[in-house]
C-alpha cells in the first residue's frame, strides 16, 4: 500500500510541475540566478568577503573559513593539522578544499551552488508538502463536512519559500563570509527532503553527514526517521525504523573512518567534537556560552558544561513525541534549539532554521509575537556589529555590550521557537476541534 | 671547595684509571684554604661517598694518641695516559688534605712510598705512616705476618673475623685475646682495635697485603708485570725496563721486578702495570677508543684516522688538569661612551677517560670535585642534564650602536635551555630541573610549564663535544640521545637576589680576583645586564681523546660611563666601585683584557694605564681587533705586595669620528594592527653582508596568539616573492595547542646580500577565561624574543678578537664552522607585549544569572507547551 502511495505522490507532483512548468519555471529560473548573482557580486566587492568572514557572528572557530584554510595549509605542507589548537572543523572538509583551495574562484562557486542547492531543496519540500496536504484534506473533506479548505488557507509556494531562505540577509552573509555551516546545512536540508520522499539511505546519509561535520544534527536522525515512517504502519514501520538506523551507523562509521584514512590519526575526534562539547575556545559570538564560561569558576565550570549541553540534547525525544505528526516541524524546531542553545552559534544557523519555518507558513496566522521577534532580531544583528567594535576596538564598551546583545539575539530566537510551536499547537487544536458556530470564531483556547 | 678532596683521592687511586695532570706548581690556594681549614670533615660528610669519608675519619682513630697535627699529604700521584704511550710525570699536586689529615701525617715528613687505594689501602698507609715514625716498620710487618699466617691457617679464627653478626664489643675482645697470645708491637694491637671498633675486621688480610706492598715498595722494589699477546723476547724486556728505569717515576734507588704475563686478547702491544699505575698500550683498547671516536661521528676521513692511530702509537705526552679554573675580564669602550665588560668564569672538569660505560662516569665525574660547584653538579646528575644554559637579562642589547656581544647572552627576561638525556624521564626531569634552579637562583623559572617549554627542532644544537659520555662500546647508545628543552619569561626580572646566589658558585666567591668588582648596585645600575650560567661537554683537543665538562659563568653589562658627565674617561674603580687585590689563588688563568677602540688607526686618541707591556698587546688580524692583556696572577704572584690593579683610560681627543662595528645581520620583529581581535606578526631581517648569510630563525609564541601560517608573506626590500624556496631553505612549524604548548615556528633561511627580507603572517588574540588573566590585566601579555641564529663570516661574529681561549671556546666547536670560517651568532629581537581583550572582571555572578534565566526562560515555555493541551473555555463560565 505504502508503494502505491509512493508512486501517486511523484507521479502528483511530476503532474503539478508539468502542468506549471512553463511559467514558474522561468520566475524560479529568475530568483536563483538573481540570488546567485546578489553572491557574486558580494563576492567582488573589495574587502567585503573578508569583512564578513572575520565577524564573530558568521564565523565561529569551529566554522571559520579562514581556519579552514589554515588546516588546509597544515595538511598540505605535512603538519598535522589536528595537532593544534587552530583548526577543529571535520577531516573531510579539508580533503573537499584541499584541491581547490588556491583558486578562489572555485571555492566561491562551490560555496554559491551549495547555497542554491539549499534554497531549490527547499522549494521542493514545500511543493512536496503542499500536494502532500491537499491530498490529506481532500481526503479529510470526503470524511468530514468540516470548512478546513478556510481553515487552511493557502501555503506558500516553493519558490516564496526559496526565496525566503536566499534572500535572507543571513543567509547570504553566512554564505559571502564562507562559514562552513553551510555545509552542514546542505546535508541537513538534504535528509529532510530525501526524508520526504522516502529514500531511508541518502536521508540518513544527510543526517550523518550533518552530525560528522556539526555533531548536534545528530538529533535530526528521529525527525528524518519520522518523515521516512509517516506513511507507513505496523511491521513495516519497525522495520524501516531498524533500516534507518542501521544506515545511520553505517554512514557515520564511513564517515569517521575515510575520514581516519585521510588524515592518519584520531586526533581530530578531540579536536572537532570535543571542541564543540567542551567550548574550549571561548571566542565571543551570538550564543549565550561564551561569556558564561569566560566568568564561570574554574570548579564549576564541568558542572555547568555538562548540564548545557544535556539541556541542549533533552529536547529530542518530547518534542518529536509530541509534534511526530509534524515531522518537518520537528526538525525545523530541532535546528532551532541546536542554533540558539549550541556554543559556536552563527547566523549561519539562524539562516537554517529560519528557512525551515516558511515550510509552515499556515502556523504564521496564530503566532503572536511576530512583530517582537522580528525587533529583536532586526536589534541584534545592528547593535552586535557596533558593540563590538565599543569593546575590542575602542575600548569604549566592555565585553557586557556585546554579551548583552548575544542575550536579546537569544531572547528573540527563544521567543521565534516558543511562539510558532504554539501556534503549530493552537492550529493543531482548531484542526480538531474545528469552530462550527460563529462565536467559535471568537473563543478562548487556554492550555491546561 | 674541599668538601670532595678525599673523594677526589679515592677516585684518582682507582685501579687502572687513568688521569692527565698538568705539570704546574699546585695552585696556592689549594694549600691556602686547606688550612684555612674549610672543614673538611664536615664536607666529606655531605660528600656523595660516605664510605670514603668514613674511611678516612677512622684512620685518624688510629692515631689519636699520637697527635693530631694538621699537615699536608703530599701524595705524588703519578698518572700514566692510557691514550698516548709515554710516561707523564705528573705534578706533584696536593689534593689529599683529608686524606693527610686521615693519616695525622704522624711526623710531617713521613711520605708513602705508594698511594694506595681502598679501605685496605687507607689504614695499610696509616698504619705505614705510624709505624714510620715509630720506626718500628719492620716489627710491624713481622707482626702482621704472624697474624697472616695464624688467621690463613685457623678457619675458624677467619670466620670470626669476617662473620658481621658478631657484636663489635665482642669481636674487640677476641682480637684482644688473640693478640695477647704473642708478642705484638702496640701499633699492631692499637690497629685491630680500631679495626674492630670500626667493624673492618674482614679487611684484615687485605690491609696486610698492602702493607706489604707499602713495604715492598719502602724497599725500592717495583713490581712490574708486561701483558702482552706473545710472549716477549729478553731483550724486549730489557728494552721497555730500560726506559721504566729512567722515568721519574722510578726512583734512582729502586729496583724493577719485570715479570711477563701472556694474553691473546689484547691482540697486540703491551699493558704495563706497575706499583698501582696501569699503562694501557694495547691493539685492543686502541680500537676500542677508535671505535669510539667513530661512534662519536667526529667527521674523520681515513687520512685522519690513520693519523690518530699514528698519534695514539707515538710517545707524546700530553697533560692536562683534571680541574682548573680560568677567570677572565674583557672590557670594549663602546662608541656611544659606554663601557661594556664582560666577566667570564670558567671551570673545567675533566671526564673519566675509562669508564667502562656513560652510567659510570657520570657517578664518578659528579662525586669527584673541587672547585665546580657542588650545586650544579647535584643538578646535572639528579636531572640527566648533559647540557645547559641560562640566562638572565635585563635592558636590550643595542646591535646598532654596540655590535655583537663578545660572548652569547639572550634576550630580555630570563632564557633556559637544557640537553637532557632521551629517556622516559625527560619531561619529569626537566620539570624538577626548572624547579630546582628556580630555588637555586631566586627566579620564578618555575613558571616555565608546559605552555612555555618547547624542543627547537633546527636552533640551539648542543655546543659542546657532544655525549662525551656515551661512548659505552656496550650499550648502542645513539649520538642523538638527549633531548632540547628550551623556555623563556620574557617577563621576568633580573636583580640582587639572582645575583647572590650566582656569586655562591664562583671558587673564590667574590672575595678575590675578578670577582671582587661584582658590586650589585652598580651593575644593575646599567644600561644593560646579562648573567648566565653555561654547562656544557668540551673537548680539550682537536680529536677530542680528553674531554673535560665546563661550567661557565658570565656577567655582561654595559655601563654608561658619560651619564651625566659627558666624560667617557673611566676606571675600573669608577665603573664598579670595586677594586681587584689579588687574582683568585684558585684560577690557572687571570687576565684583564681590554679591547683598544678602534684598532691601530684610534691609536693616539686615548691612554691607557697602566700602559700595557709590549708583549701584552695582540692584534687580532682575522677580527681586525687590537687587545691590551694585563696577566693578574703573574702580576700578584711577581710582586708580592702589588696592591690594587687600578686600570684606567683616559681619552684624549674626541671618540666622535671611530667607525661603528656595524653589526652584520640584524634582526627586528614587531606587532602590526590594531584592536584586540585580530593582528599581525612582522619579522625584518637585514642582512648588510655582501654575500648571502644563512640562518636559523626560532619563534616560539604563546598559545594565545593563534597563527595563521597560510598569511605568511615574504618580501624581499618590499618586494614580493613569489617562490619561498629561494629564501626559507627549511621551516619547521608546530601549531600551538590551547593551554597546553606555544606555537614554534623555525626557518632555515637564506638572507640575500645587502637586502631586508620581510615576513608578515596574521595572528587571532584568544579570548581567555577570567581566571586565566593576570591580575594587572591591561597590562597585556608579554611575548618572548624570538632568535636568529646566524652564520655569519669570522670577524663579524660574537667573538670579535681571538687569542682568547676560554671565551672563544664557548663558541659553538662545530667542526664544519670552524672550517668554513663562519661564527655562529645569535640575535635576539625585542621581546613584545600583546594585549588581549578582557571581560569585565566584576560580572560572574550577573553573567551566570542572566545566561540561567535566559536558558530557563526557554526550557519553562517549551516545558509548558510540550505538557499541556489546549482547551476551549466555554464562554459561559468565563462569564
Amino acid at each position: 500500500m505504502a508503494a502505491v502511495h509512493q508512486t501517486q505522490t511523484a507521479s502528483m507532483a511530476s503532474l503539478s510541475k508539468s502542468e506549471t512548468s512553463s511559467k514558474p519555471a522561468s520566475r524560479a529560473g529568475t530568483v536563483f540566478a538573481l540570488a546567485a548573482l546578489v553572491r557574486l557580486v558580494l563576492f567582488e566587492l573589495p574587502g567585503l568577503a573578508d569583512l564578513l568572514a572575520s565577524r564573530v557572528e558568521i564565523s565561529t572557530p569551529i566554522t571559520s573559513f579562514k581556519r579552514l584554510s589554515e588546516g588546509v595549509f597544515l595538511f598540505r605542507n605535512g603538519v598535522p593539522p589536528y595537532s593544534g589548537g587552530v583548526v577543529h572543523q571535520a577531516p573531510l572538509l579539508l580533503g573537499l578544499f584541499y584541491p581547490i583551495i588556491s583558486i578562489p574562484v572555485l571555492v566561491r562557486l562551490l560555496y554559491i551552488a551549495s547555497d542554491l542547492a539549499i534554497g531549490s531543496m527547499l522549494s521542493r519540500m514545500a511543493e512536496l508538502k503542499a500536494s502532500q496536504m491537499s491530498r490529506k484534506q481532500q481526503h479529510e473533506k470526503e470524511n468530514t463536512t468540516g470548512s478546513m479548505a478556510e481553515m487552511e488557507g493557502s501555503t506558500w509556494s516553493g519558490l516564496t519559500v526559496a526565496s525566503l531562505y536566499l534572500f535572507n540577509p543571513f543567509t547570504v552573509a553566512s554564505c559571502v563570509g564562507q562559514s562552513t555551516i553551510l555545509f552542514s546545512n546542505v546535508a541537513v536540508v538534504a535528509s529532510l527532503w530525501m526524508g520526504m520522499k522516502g529514500n531511508k539511505s541518502i536521508a540518513m546519509f544527510g543526517v550523518a553527514l550533518a552530525a560528522y561535520l556539526s555533531l548536534y544534527p545528530i538529533m535530526l536522525a528521529i525527525p528524518v526517521a519520522l518523515l521516512l515512517t509517516q506513511h507507513i504502519d505496523g511491521e513495516s514501520k519497525k522495520r524501516a525504523i531498524q533500516l534507518s538506523v542501521g544506515f545511520l551507523a553505517t554512514w557515520t562509521v564511513a564517515l569517521l573512518g575515510l575520514s581516519w584514512v585521510l588524515v592518519g590519526s584520531w586526533d581530530f575526534m578531540s579536536s572537532v567534537y570535543g571542541t564543540i562539547l567542551s567550548v574550549r575556545d571561548l571566542t565571543p559570538n551570538l550564543g549565550l556560552l561564551w561569556y558564561f564560561f569566560i566568568e564561570m569558576f574554574d570548579h564549576f565550570r564541568p558542572f555547568f558544561l555538562v548540564v548545557f549541553q544535556l539541556h541542549l540534547f533533552i529536547f529530542a525525544a518530547p518534542v518529536s513525541i509530541k509534534l511526530r505528526h509534524h515531522p518537518l516541524f520537528v526538525a525545523y524546531l530541532l535546528t532551532a534549539i541546536i542554533g540558539t542553545l549550541k556554543a559556536y552559534t552563527s547566523v549561519g544557523d539562524a539562516s537554517l532554521y529560519l528557512g525551515l519555518l516558511p515550510l509552515y507558513s499556515e502556523v504564521f496566522k496564530y503566532m503572536r509575537y511576530s512583530f517582537l521577534i522580528g525587533n529583536l532580531f532586526l536589534y541584534s544583528s545592528c547593535l552586535a556589529p557596533i558593540f563590538w567594535y565599543l569593546w575590542v576596538y575602542l575600548g569604549s564598551g566592555n565585553a557586557n555590550f556585546y554579551y548583552a546583545v548575544g542575550l536579546v539575539y537569544g531572547i528573540g530566537e527563544i521567543i521565534l521557537m516558543v511562539d510558532s510551536t504554539y501556534a503549530l499547537l493552537r492550529r493543531d487544536f482548531d484542526l480538531q476541534n474545528p469552530p462550527t458556530k460563529p462565536e467559535d470564531w471568537s473563543r478562548e483556547v487556554l492550555q491546561k | 671547595m674541599h668538601r670532595a678532596s678525599t673523594c677526589v683521592m679515592e677516585r684518582l687511586l682507582r685501579p687502572r684509571h687513568g688521569f692527565r695532570l698538568d705539570i704546574q706548581p699546585a695552585a696556592p690556594g689549594f694549600a691556602q684554604l686547606g688550612e684555612a681549614g674549610e672543614v673538611p670533615e664536615a664536607n666529606a660528610r655531605d660528600g656523595p661517598d660516605d664510605l670514603d669519608a668514613n674511611a678516612g675519619d677512622e684512620a685518624i682513630n688510629l692515631h689519636a694518641n699520637d697527635g693530631d697535627e694538621p699537615g699536608i699529604g703530599i701524595g705524588d700521584v703519578l698518572e700514566a695516559d692510557p691514550e698516548n704511550t709515554a710516561f707523564v710525570l705528573a705534578r706533584i699536586i696536593d689534593l689529599f688534605p683529608a686524606l693527610a689529615r686521615g693519616y695525622a701525617t704522624a711526623a710531617n715528613a713521613v711520605k708513602v712510598p705508594v698511594v694506595l687505594h681502598g679501605i685496605e689501602g687507607r689504614y695499610a698507609s696509616a698504619l705505614y705512616a705510624a709505624a714510620a715514625k715509630k720506626q718500628a716498620l719492620e716489627a710491624v710487618e713481622s707482626d702482621l705476618k704472624q697474624v697472616k699466617a695464624v688467621v690463613e691457617k685457623d678457619a675458624k679464627l677467619r670466620q670470626f673475623l669476617e662473620n658481621p653478626t658478631i657484636n663489635r664489643n665482642e669481636k674487640k675482645d677476641g682480637v684482644k685475646k688473640m693478640l695477647s697470645v704473642g708478642k705484638y708491637s702496640d701499633l699492631t694491637k692499637n690497629l685491630f682495635d680500631t679495626l674492630a671498633e670500626n667493624g673492618r675486621l674482614y679487611d684484615t688480610v687485605k690491609i696486610i697485603n698492602s702493607y706489604d706492598s707499602l713495604m715492598s715498595a719502602h724497599r725500592g722494589e717495583v713490581q712490574v708485570t708486561i701483558t702482552s699477546a706473545k710472549e716477549l723476547e729478553a731483550k724486549d724486556v730489557n728494552k721497555i725496563k730500560g726506559f721504566l728505569s729512567k722515568s721519574a717515576y722510578v726512583g734512582p734507588k729502586q729496583t724493577l721486578v719485570v715479570s711477563n704475563k701472556v694474553n691473546p686478547a689484547i691482540l697486540g702491544g703491551l699493558v704495563v702495570e706497575f706499583g698501582d699505575k696501569t699503562i694501557d698500550l694495547s691493539v685492543s683498547s686502541k680500537v676500542n677508543k677508535l671505535n669510539q671516536l667513530l661512534q662519536d661521528k667526529m667527521r674523520l676521513s681515513a687520512g685522519t684516522s690513520i693519523a690518530i692511530t699514528l698519534a695514539l702509537a707515538s710517545v707524546g705526552a700530553r697533560a692536562s688538569a683534571q680541574e682548573a679554573f680560568h677567570e677572565e675580564l674583557v672590557l670594549k669602550p663602546l662608541q656611544d661612551g659606554g663601557v661594556y665588560s664582560h666577566f667570564q668564569f670558567t671551570t673545567h672538569l675533566a671526564w673519566p677517560s675509562d669508564a667502562s660505560d656513560s652510567i659510570d662516569a657520570r657517578q664518578r665525574l659528579f662525586s669527584h670535585y673541587n672547585l665546580f660547584p657542588r650545586s650544579i653538579g647535584q643538578v646535572l646528575q639528579s636531572f640527566d642534564v648533559e647540557e645547559l644554559h641560562l640566562t638572565f637579562t635585563q635592558g636590550r642589547w643595542q646591535y646598532k650602536d654596540w655590535g655583537y656581544h663578545l660572548a652569547p647572552t639572550a634576550g630580555t627576561g630570563v632564557e633556559l635551555s637544557a640537553w637532557l638525556q632521551d629517556n622516559n624521564r625527560t619531561d619529569e626531569n626537566w620539570k624538577g630541573l626548572v624547579n630546582t634552579l628556580s630555588g637555586l637562583f631566586c627566579a620564578s623559572l618555575n613558571f616555565i610549564d608546559d605552555t612555555i617549554t618547547v624542543e627547537p627542532r633546527l636552533s640551539f644544537r648542543n655546543e659542546g663535544a657532544y655525549n662525551v659520555h656515551h661512548h659505552s662500546r656496550s650499550s648502542a647508545a645513539s649520538p642523538n640521545s638527549a633531548r632540547l628543552r628550551y623556555g623563556s619569561l620574557p617577563h621576568e626580572n633580573v636583580c640582587t637576589e639572582n645575583l647572590t646566589p650566582w656569586i655562591k658558585l664562583l671558587p673564590c666567591k667574590a672575595k678575590a680576583g675578578i670577582a671582587s668588582l661584582i658590586k650589585s648596585h652598580k651593575l644593575f645600575d646599567s644600561r644593560f645586564y646579562s648573567m648566565a650560567i653555561h654547562v656544557r661537554p668540551v673537548c680539550e683537543d682537536e680529536l677530542c681523546t680528553v674531554k673535560s665538562l665546563e661550567f661557565v659563568q658570565s656577567i655582561s653589562t654595559v655601563i654608561d660611563v658619560a651619564k651625566g658627565t659627558r666624560n667617557s674617561d673611566w676606571t675600573l674603580d669608577s665603573l664598579f666601585e670595586r677594586q681587584i687585590m689579588e687574582a683568585c689563588p684558585l684560577a690557572s688563568s687571570s687576565n684583564v683584557v681590554v679591547i683598544l677602540p678602534g684598532g691601530k688607526s684610534a691609536e693616539g686618541t686615548y691612554e691607557l694605564s697602566p700602559a700595557p707591556g709590549k708583549h701584552s698587546i695582540k692584534d687580532i688580524k682575522e677580527d681586525n681587533h687590537r687587545v691590551a692583556v694585563y696577566n693578574l696572577l703573574e702580576r700578584y704572584t711577581m710582586q708580592s705586595n702589588a696592591g690594587a690593579f687600578e686600570l684606567a683610560l683616559r681619552w684624549t681627543k674626541d671618540l666622535a669620528e671611530s667607525k661603528v662595528d656595524v653589526p652584520g645581520v640584524v634582526a627586528r620583529r614587531y606587532f602590526t594592527g590594531y584592536g584586540q581581535e585580530r593582528g599581525g606578526l612582522t619579522i625584518e631581517l637585514h642582512n648588510y653582508n655582501s654575500e648571502p648569510v644563512e640562518a636559523l630563525y626560532f619563534d616560539a609564541l604563546p598559545w594565545f596568539l593563534k597563527l595563521y601560517l597560510h598569511t605568511m608573506t615574504v618580501q624581499v626590500d618590499s618586494l614580493a616573492v613569489n617562490d619561498l624556496g629561494d629564501i626559507v631553505l627549511a621551516k619547521y612549524y608546530q601549531p600551538a595547542i590551547d593551554r597546553a604548548s606555544p606555537a614554534v615556528l623555525e626557518m632555515k633561511l637564506r638572507l640575500p646580500a645587502q637586502a631586508m627580507v620581510k615576513f608578515s603572517l596574521q595572528f587571532d588574540k584568544v579570548f581567555l577565561k577570567y581566571t586565566e588573566h593576570p591580575p594587572d590585566a591591561n597590562r597585556g601579555f608579554d611575548v618572548g624574543c624570538a632568535v636568529l641564529t646566524a652564520f655569519l663570516p669570522r670577524g663579524q661574529g660574537q667573538i670579535g678578537f681571538g687569542g682568547l681561549d676560554y671565551l672563544r671556546s664557548y663558541q659553538g666547536r662545530d667542526q664544519s664552522l670552524l672550517n668554513s670560517g663562519l661564527e655562529q651568532v645569535r640575535i635576539y629581537t625585542e621581546p613584545l607585549m600583546v594585549s588581549l581583550p578582557t571581560p569585565d572582571f566584576s560580572m560572574p555572578y550577573n553573567v551566570i544569572t542572566l545566561t540561567c534565566t535566559v536558558i530557563v526562560l526557554f526550557f519553562g515555555s517549551m516545558f509548558n507547551l510540550l505538557t499541556r493541551a489546549f482547551e476551549a473555555v466555554e464562554p459561559k463560565k468565563t462569564k
